[in-house]
């Protein structure tokens, strides 16, 4: 059978894909006039208005195919085996582009990723990559990956985090979650494999007592069971445990180290029935006003809250700042975004709107030990320890972990940084991942380019917090604490430190 | 001929000269990270039994939607 391929503007696209739907999925036409409404509409009406469709049918999509085979084929319903693909460009394109050597480039340019349709009625959207640039609202910034693919024959790469909705039987929001997170980091390092939904019923084997196909969900623990069978050092969060304050700032400072999190939302304690996972993959570009109306931190340690009020400190924390986060959910077109306290305020279905995020699951790189809540206190403990801070001052701390291979990279080339304390910083050993504090205030993080005056760094590989033993260097009033090898301990150095750029590079902006 | 390069030990052989070092083995300072570690010791207590008791508590929260 040879390959319908149908180039369309956004205006054509339903009635091609109707027809498509029709043939390729043995539909009714008035059935699959609604499906393309209630379903797809939603997905490209996002989609920038001068965007092009290049239509593949059929189409052999992995996930699909290893749903269908491993269930699907199994039942007496006639499934069809074979999905549509949607692959989308900025503005007009041609046959002819895609045969030209000379076109390709500027085809590249304008590729912004790919939808797949799966004929698994009524949740048909499949597998799909959609570069942010291809939203009519895109003013975000979140984690991303390259990802290599083709249309018309052609090889194209998109960046953007990968989607799809759950077809509610082989892949609940659960398993979505999962398959979309593992997707994204098996394509992003060497260390991780992406996995099929049949994989990830593989591994949960061992831990399900009952079958687990059709899908019924998972719980959060099988979810982190999961995780940690591909390969990650998995934190569990709760918000009965941690408070609504301190999950806000460890969900916050997960995101601005740029490391996506399964998020669990529920409104069952409210008299709801919804319990559903979701992604959060990035925030919001920072404006002044949302710097100006961050409130004083709500310090929790005692001895902290001492020493702020007692020398009337005005202490700021980044991740308080009330903000949309970008999320990657199954039951919505790609990246939505929303506030932490109303992470499904979007849903159509009102019933959705009082749930709460209840639980995240962090897939932190195993050698990770030292997490998010340790080094934050840790971090604190050393600035209003270790330094003199005079009464009345002002601090903006900005708190998240990096590589030291990024952080380093964007240090070298950071043209506001002086040279000794840049070379101090690049000659340091450090361990794959770093946490890092940057100090600042409320003046110089809303500038154009946003500049810090101080600077903590903190091995995220030692967990014996003893001594400031994951302490690597901090710098703060002009004076710096580092290990000075020369006496065996840590020593203090007068060097005055002029403002600097902060580091960015954990959250991609498009 | 190699160049070897530690610009490290320029800067803090050029603090050390100027007397802008200072050893953090004083009584004092010892005290100061003592009484951070205890304070950690805490953090650390509260940390462990909020993690563990997360963790249960998920075992029991089933996410279908």
């Amino acid at each position: 059978m040879s390959i319908s391929r149908i180039i369309a503007s956004k205006v054509e696209l339903r009635s091609e894909i109707v027809d498509l739907m029709v043939t390729q999925f043995s539909l009714q036409k008035l059935f699959a006039e609604t499906l393309y409404d209630n379903v797809v509409h939603s997905n490209i009406d996002q989609v920038i208005d001068d965007s092009y469709y290049f239509i593949e049918a059929p189409y052999i999509d992995k996930v699909y195919r290893d749903s269908y085979y491993s269930y699907f084929s199994s039942k007496l319903g006639n499934y069809k085996k074979d999905s549509i693909r949607l692959s989308i460009f900025k503005e007009e394109i041609k046959e002819e582009d895609f045969r030209n050597p000379d076109s390709l480039t500027d085809l590249q340019n304008r590729y912004l990723g790919f939808i797949t349709l799966r004929p698994t009625t009524p949740q048909i959207i499949g597998r799909s990559i959609i570069s942010p640039k291809a939203l009519k609202v895109n003013n975000f910034l979140s984690i991303a990956g390259k990802f290599a693919t083709t249309a018309n024959s052609i090889k194209f790469e998109v960046v953007g985090f990968p989607h799809s909705s759950q077809d509610t039987e082989t892949i609940s929001c659960a398993e979505t979650t999962l398959w979309a997170m593992m997707e994204y980091f098996g394509n992003k390092y060497p260390e991780y494999k992406p996995v099929l939904p049949s994989r990830i019923v593989e591994v949960l084997r061992i831990v399900s007592a009952e079958r687990q196909i059709p899908s019924k969900g998972l719980n959060i623990q099988q979810m982190a069971y999961a995780l940690k069978e591909f390969g990650f050092g998995t934190r569990i969060y709760s918000l009965l445990e941690f408070g609504a304050i301190e999950l806000k700032r460890l969900f916050a400072t997960y995101i601005e180290s740029g490391v996506p999190i399964i998020v669990a939302v529920d409104n069952r304690d409210k008299g709801g029935d919804v319990g559903h996972a979701l992604l959060c993959i990035g925030h919001d570009r920072t404006a002044a006003a949302q710097i100006n109306a961050l409130p004083l931190s709500a310090e929790p340690n005692p001895f902290i809250a001492n020493e702020i009020a007692t020398k009337n400190i005005s202490f700021f924390d980044n991740s308080d700042l009330d903000r949309n986060f970008v999320f990657v959910d199954d039951n919505l077109p790609a990246y939505p975004l929303n506030k932490f306290a109303t992470p499904t305020s979007h849903y159509p279905d009102a019933s959705w709107h009082n749930c709460d995020i209840t639980y995240f699951i962090v897939p932190l790189y195993p050698k990770i030990y030292l997490e998010a809540y340790e080094a934050r206190n840790f971090i604190k403990q050393v600035l209003f320890s270790l330094f003199t801070i005079a009464n009345n001052s002002e601090i903006f701390l900005r708190f998240y972990l990096a590589s030291s291979r990024s952080y380093k990279h964007n240090i070298a080339l950071n043209p506001t940084l002086q040279d000794d304390f840049k070379a101090l910083i690049l000659e340091t050993e450090m361990p794959k991942f770093i946490w890092v504090a940057e100090i600042s205030n409320k003046a110089l993080i809303q500038q154009p380019v946003p500049e810090a005056t101080g600077l903590i760094i903190v091995d995220a590989t030692e967990a014996n917090v003893s001594n400031v033993k994951p302490l690597i260097l901090a710098i703060y009033n002009d004076e710096l604490i580092s290990f000075d090898y020369s006496i065996g301990d840590f020593s203090r150095k007068l060097l005055p430190l002029q403002k600097f750029s902060i580091f960015t590079d954990n959250l991609k902006g498009f | 001929m190699a160049t070897k390069i530690n610009k490290t030990a320029e800067v803090l052989d050029k603090l050390k000269g100027e007397g802008k070092v200072v050893s953090m083995g004083t009584v004092q300072d010892i005290a100061t990270i003592s009484a951070l570690t205890d304070r950690m010791k805490s953090v650390r207590r509260d940390y462990q039994i909020k993690e563990r008791n997360s963790q249960m508590r998920a075992a029991q929260v089933i996410l279908t939607a």
